[in-house]
């Protein structure tokens, strides 16, 4: 494995995950039937690449929508970078009229003891 | 599906009624985010016609009983767009859905939040990835109120109907 690309779809995110800079970006909207499946290579990544102890980690979301599925889903994928060995940090980025958006962030931040930094856009 | 263009229909963006699939909430999506966009200025607005919209439509395709007859419509109105889904159900996923909303509608804002956050820092999945949070976002994000029906028949079916109003500021 190396770096996971996926176009975004109407009803999945672009994802962009590389390993030089090792930096995870998701975007785009999330609301599909199924979110389990969608995000499984996502976790497999994490696990496949995230093992090394020292390294710096950048999590980019940069989501306009997502359903309750993608949410824990993502709440998964979180869970699993903190878990992991690298040094990780997460932009959550949202429009600044959106105050749902930034409120899922603030959750997030809540529960995930990662550094999280709310960027309005 | 009836569309907005039937002068009998005024504010009723769409109907359908009958089984539904993935591909029919897709399209039924796609309408609805078109028409607030050419309808709603409000950017929040906009966003939450959507995802109520959307969790409406996929808790309807997740829990409607297999094949059955399901209802959805969209009324936008002056000031306010209004969602009516209805799906059957069993009898005791009626039951515990009832309940469920029964606890959920007296919580004030500030201790739902709170609930939705730990419902999301659970670990426990639904066969979809969720794990009750679809009423919380309902709840929340329909800024006008929620109306919740049970409904039961002669026959032993269950039905359930959920209403949900989204306000539109500045119209």
């Amino acid at each position: 494995m190396s770096d996971l690309r996926l176009e975004g779809t109407s009803k999945t995110p672009s994802v962009e995950f590389t390993l030089e800079p090792m930096c995870m970006t998701i975007s785009g909207r999330s609301i599909p039937e199924n979110s389990i499946e969608f995000f499984q290579p996502l976790l497999d990544w994490v696990d496949s690449h995230c093992g090394v102890a020292g390294k710096s980690l950048e999590v980019n979301i940069r989501l306009e929508y997502f359903n309750t599925s993608s949410s824990k889903c993502l709440m998964d994928l979180l869970r699993r970078v903190e878990a992991s060995a690298v040094t990780a940090s997460v932009n959550w980025y949202y429009e600044a009229e959106d105050e749902d958006m930034l409120e899922a962030g603030e959750d997030y931040d809540a529960i995930i003891e990662l550094p999280f930094r709310l960027v309005a856009m | 599906m009836q569309n907005e263009h039937n002068p009998l229909n005024a504010g009723k963006l769409l109907q359908f009624q009958g089984a539904i699939d993935p591909a029919l909430v897709h399209v039924v999506l796609v309408h609805v985010e078109r028409a607030s966009y050419r309808k709603v200025g409000d950017r929040l607005a906009q966003k939450r016609v959507f995802r109520v919209a959307t969790e409406l439509l996929q808790n309807m395709l997740h829990h409607a009983l297999p094949g059955s007859e399901c209802a959805f419509e969209v009324i936008a109105g002056r000031g306010m767009w209004t969602f009516v889904a209805r799906n059957p159900v069993s009898p005791a996923a009626s039951s515990e859905l009832r309940a469920r909303w029964d606890e959920l509608r007296t919580t004030p804002e500030v201790d739902l939040r709170q609930r939705e956050r730990e419902s999301l820092a659970d670990e426990m999945r639904s066969e979809h990835g969720g794990g009750g949070l679809g009423l919380f976002e309902i709840l929340r994000r329909a800024d006008g109120g929620v109306q919740f029906e049970c409904l039961s028949f002669d026959n032993g079916t269950a039905a359930v109907e959920f209403t949900a109003h989204i306000l539109i500021p500045h119209e």
